[in-house]
């Protein structure tokens, strides 16, 4: 493995159960904001692309346009590479790289995209910097992140409050923001952007299956991810707590009546 | 104990009411709608959203009612305005409209929810006047999940004060969440559940929402009802004034108000 930059570590690791939710991600769901601004022939680095699926799907939306996305882990890359593989896409291509140092020219791309990427990082208005120096002038740089404080899961539970706290801590602890979404537009100004659009859309999680698939996810990933290790690790909480958690995400995907909303911000800025 | 609104109705309050449109308020419904279909808007409010739908529907029938007669009044010269005729508005109560059952496709209701006391027993009613096979739209705020970034402390304590106004007026403000419960506890068999937000981020945008709660903080029924039953004190209410002004003048502002969405069927 190459060695990071800095001081972060990804909050999540790349369990099983983490990229149960990464492959989930789609360009429209997870980048519609960005959409109408797209057209055939861009060419797009999507940073932190992990398992691929958005990058796929963008590199489907721009073709013949040339698609690059990055990503720290060289297991991701391999994944990302058998999925475009898979689809069939050949716009695309996949490189580990640094979301701070990027291996490419000034103005070497139409549009920069990243999902749930700064949230992550140490330095985001560096890395904003270093995103708006690969983007032609009249490019975008478009973004999108959680923003965890502002989670809402109903019905409450006292295990589910213990994850919204416990999260906050480990995603901190990594070096991290969890609430990401709120600050993007002062961090893209911060970076030298002068004209950013923002806004803001929501995963919201309602349907028996969702819930199932959501709720089932987090109840296995706090027991087995790198969230756990961490978790446990860091003295943040004991085996116990994290059972405790489990079981409250396992009660939450039974119940009819649940509900969660997961806001995110977004920002479109422009070169 | 019947319900107050807590937001009344002050030029303050209107000016946002007025702002909304079936697109910007409504658009999880929009796909169900077809013309020919009659729907009842209840808690209609200025009309804005009502004739919407109402062109929308056209040459279905739609009525907006609404508890104040002032609003009403508002409602029915907007339709004139703008040349609807297919849309009447009428003073009547939410919990129980006045008409015979089945009588619409959908009832619509934005942001009404949140200020009754017994939402179940409202949606109740709105089932038996949609029928088998018709639709209950509503969409209600979820202040508790609001997000308004930088934060003060006069933002906080807006939150605060605005939480505990609207429970002691008999509301919940923290309705978006609650919709598919109340809906299924209301004897509806489906009942899709989404949500969305209003995004205010824009130096136009942050001027008005954020002028909009300035204004309110100190004249409107928030400001009354607050220092009535006291909620909060003068003081308070100049913090909140203080805290919105700030963030109409901070460039990095971003707020977010979310929304919880239920299309219910029987």
């Amino acid at each position: 493995m190459t060695e990071p930059s800095t001081e972060e570590n990804y909050t999540h690791g790349h369990h099983e159960t983490v990229l149960r939710s990464h492959i989930w991600r789609t360009a429209l769901n997870s980048a519609a904001y960005l959409l109408p601004h797209l057209q055939q022939g861009m060419t797009i680095l999507d940073v932190g692309c992990g398992p691929g699926t958005i990058t796929v799907d963008l590199a489907e939306l721009v073709a013949p346009g040339r698609v690059v996305g990055i990503d720290a882990s060289p297991e991701v890359i391999e994944q990302a590479r058998a999925h475009a593989a898979e689809r069939g896409v050949t716009n695309v291509e996949f490189l580990v790289g640094d979301a701070y140092a990027l291996e490419f020219d000034d103005g070497a791309f139409d549009v920069v995209h990243a999902h749930q990427v700064l949230q992550h990082l140490a330095r985001p208005v560096d890395a904003l910097a270093e995103w708006r120096r690969v983007v032609v002038e009249g490019g975008l740089v478009a973004v999108r992140e959680c923003d965890y404080a502002g989670v809402i899961a109903y019905p409450g539970s006292p295990g589910l409050d213990s994850w919204a706290a416990l999260y906050q801590q480990v995603h901190r602890s990594n070096g991290g923001e969890p609430d990401a979404g709120r600050r993007l537009k002062g961090w893209a100004r911060a970076a030298g952007f002068a004209a950013v659009d923002a806004g803001a859309s929501v995963w919201c999680f309602s349907t028996t299956d969702e819930r199932a698939w959501w709720g089932g996810m987090w109840r296995d990933r706090v027991l087995a991810s790198a969230f756990a290790g961490d978790a446990l690790g860091k003295g943040l909480a004991t085996q116990a707590d994290l059972e405790a958690i489990s079981f409250a995400w396992a009660r939450w995907a039974e119940d009819p009546d649940g509900w969660m909303v997961f806001p995110h911000g977004e920002i479109l800025a422009r070169r | 104990m019947p319900e107050r609104y807590t937001l009344g109705h002050h030029e303050s309050v209107l000016r946002s009411h007025r702002w909304r449109t079936a697109l910007n308020s409504a658009a999880y419904l929009l796909p169900h709608l077809s013309p020919g279909m009659d729907v009842l808007d209840v808690g209609s409010g200025p009309g804005t959203i009502t004739i919407d739908i109402a062109q929308l529907v056209a040459p279905g029938r739609v009525i907006g009612i609404d508890a104040s007669e002032a609003v009403i009044a508002e409602a029915s010269a907007l339709a004139a305005r703008r040349g609807v005729e297919n849309v009447e508005f009428r003073l009547a109560d939410a919990y129980d409209p006045g008409f015979a059952p089945g009588s619409f496709d959908v009832v619509h209701a934005h942001q009404v929810l949140q200020h009754l006391a017994r939402p179940v027993d409202a949606l109740a009613s709105w089932r038996g006047l949609v029928g088998g096979g018709g639709l209950v739209a509503a969409r209600d705020c979820d202040y508790e999940g609001a997000i308004v970034h930088p934060g003060a402390e006069g933002l906080t304590l807006w939150k605060d004060v605005y939480l505990r106004l609207a429970r002691a007026n008999g509301g919940n403000p923290d309705a978006g969440r609650r919709l598919k419960g109340w809906a299924r506890s209301a004897g509806f068999d489906a009942v899709d559940s989404s949500a969305s937000v209003w995004c205010f981020e824009s130096d136009e945008d942050r001027d008005w929402w954020g002028g909009l709660w300035a204004d309110r903080a100190v004249d409107s029924e928030f400001a009354s009802g607050a220092l009535d039953s006291g909620v909060a004190d003068r003081a308070a209410l100049d913090a909140i004034r203080a805290g919105w002004l700030g963030w109409v003048a901070a460039e990095d502002g971003w707020m977010i108000l979310p929304h919880g969405e239920i299309l219910a069927r029987s």
